[in-house]
């Protein structure tokens, strides 16, 4: 049963009546007839982590907040969803913003903060207009009562939903990461103590508050399924699901209908093959098989399928996606770019040896992670599928 | 060396290529073209010398000099020393960190 994806696709937003009428603002009407305190323990007992792509425990954030004396403090509500292929944080703020609002303010009061900002991407119009809505009736009803409420518009830049870009964004600059530290915990925006959750994370705060975190346990997490799969869409998956059911039962197989060959759990995470295929879909066994669970914007490649293909366009795609700030990453993703553009065109030459050595270089340099998110997919797509690479730098094409 | 000839290599990265690298390798290759009566050199672009803040940036290998800062008016001299027996234009080396050269020579080593 679906805990937090109640209703059809296809409905239309839900309201603050809609809302109210399953219990809507119950749990923060609840939360603070009780102290900050409760809250953080409610989420770090329900073992939520950050649904963003990092898998940060959650209440690790919002123990720092609460411990933080600040004049100010600020929730940043991350809409950033940039992620190519994950659609589920646009859905959850077009469809279910009141959710998402009384996630935010659940934040706010179990960190102390007095400020949330709703940072939306700039191009998702429904969101964003949902959004709007929602806070309107959220503050008419009270619930927002001596908080101050922002929409702040991300540009559509995949570095943009990186945490610190956000709030560059926010404070009127350019989108790119601040170095850490200080981390947005200790001084965020404008210097001041900032939790900055996603979207979804956020979401499943109420249900966690209203019900014991028992009622989310083991977990869950919204997946976008692309048009690899033969049912594409969003779907809530328990934790805990095989990778094999996930195709299998919420995508249908893949869309050719041949088996899986690999599977990537999101653009930025180690490619897995199919041998991992029964590996449950939790943070430490994911960890274990060498990948991660990322955003959930899962994607398959189905036997036939070029893998070099494939991994050429994540390599152009993060080539192209790098803000520019940091000489490692350009040079990185460059770099790979460069070396699969070889391997692709039957080029033969030591195309491992070239992407372990860049790779090598720019690991732990540059302010964000998105020096690790490039490499990720390219290594594990060489060390996974060698004779798919070996064929191609040999002669163009897939092997026989 | 390729065929015995020097490889120089221009970085066509995002940064240089705002400064100018695009001209700059079309102006050096003219230049080239001229000059190098012995076909030393063998110009080519590269993607990413990492040294984006110190572009425009120029490599010669296997000589493994490592220009940074090039101007046009810097050409002459660079042609100079690699049509004829002098020496590298020193005032536009040892600009860019150490570990960015090694990893650079790392990758030439390679072949890429």
């Amino acid at each position: 049963m679906a805990l937090l994806l109640t209703r059809p696709a296809d409905a239309a937003p839900e309201w603050l009546s809609d809302y109210l009428e399953v219990s809507g603002y119950q749990a923060l009407t609840k939360a603070r007839s009780g102290s900050p305190g409760d809250v953080v323990s409610a989420v770090r007992e329900a073992d939520l982590r950050g649904r963003g792509g990092a898998g940060f425990p959650v209440a690790r954030k919002w123990e720092l907040g609460l411990a933080t004396e600040a004049p100010a403090k600020h929730v940043v509500v991350n809409g950033g969803e940039h992620e190519p292929g994950s659609r589920k944080d646009r859905f959850l703020m077009a469809s279910l913003p009141h959710r998402v609002i009384e996630g935010a303010a659940l934040c706010a009061f179990a960190t102390g903060a007095t400020s949330i900002v709703f940072y939306l991407i700039e191009d998702m119009t429904d969101a964003i207009e949902a959004a709007r809505r929602a806070v309107d009736e959220a503050k008419t009803a009270g619930y927002l009562d001596g908080i101050s409420v922002q929409i702040a518009l991300a540009p559509t830049t995949y570095v943009a939903g990186e945490e610190t870009a956000a709030l560059e964004v926010i404070e009127g600059r350019k989108a790119w990461p601040r170095k850490k530290p200080p981390y947005p915990g200790q001084a965020g925006l404008y210097g001041q103590p900032t939790t900055v959750q996603n979207v979804e994370t956020l979401a499943w705060v109420p249900g966690i508050v209203r019900h014991g975190p028992a009622w989310f346990r083991p977990g869950a997490m919204l997946c976008t399924l692309d048009d690899s799969f033969a049912r594409p869409g969003i779907v809530e998956v328990p934790l805990g699901t095989t990778l094999r059911a996930l195709v299998n039962d919420y995508g249908g197989g893949t869309r050719g209908g041949r088996p899986v060959k690999a599977l990537l759990p999101a653009l930025s995470s180690a490619v897995l093959p199919a041998s991992a295929l029964d590996t449950p879909m939790t943070h430490e066994a994911l960890r274990a098989a060498g990948s991660n669970l990322g955003c959930g914007g899962f994607s398959v490649i189905e036997e036939g399928a070029c893998v070099v293909e494939r991994a050429l366009h994540i390599a152009d795609f993060f080539k192209v996606s790098q803000c520019g700030q940091c000489s490692p990453c350009r040079m990185e993703t460059a770099t790979i770019a460069a070396v699969f553009q070889k391997v692709a065109a039957g080029e033969a030459g030591d195309y491992l040896g070239q992407v372990e050595k860049i790779t090598n270089f720019a690991r732990g340099k540059g302010n964000c992670s998105l020096i690790e998110m490039a490499a990720a997919p390219a290594l594990s797509a060489l060390r996974l599928f060698p004779a798919d690479f070996a064929a191609h730098a040999q002669t163009g094409r897939c092997p026989e | 060396m390729q065929d015995g000839k020097r490889l120089v290599y221009v970085c066509e990265g995002g940064d240089c290529s705002e400064k100018g690298s695009i001209d700059l390798h079309a102006d050096l290759g003219e230049m080239l073209r001229e000059q190098d009566k012995e076909s030393r050199n063998r110009l080519r672009k590269y993607p990413c010398f990492g040294g984006c803040e110190h572009g425009i940036n120029v490599v010669l290998f296997p000589d493994r000099v490592f220009y940074s800062n090039v101007h046009a008016k810097d050409l002459p001299e660079i042609v100079e020393h690699l049509v004829g027996d002098g020496k590298p234009v020193e005032r536009l080396t040892g600009v860019v960190a150490k570990d960015v050269e090694q990893i650079v020579w790392d990758l030439l080593d390679t072949g890429f």
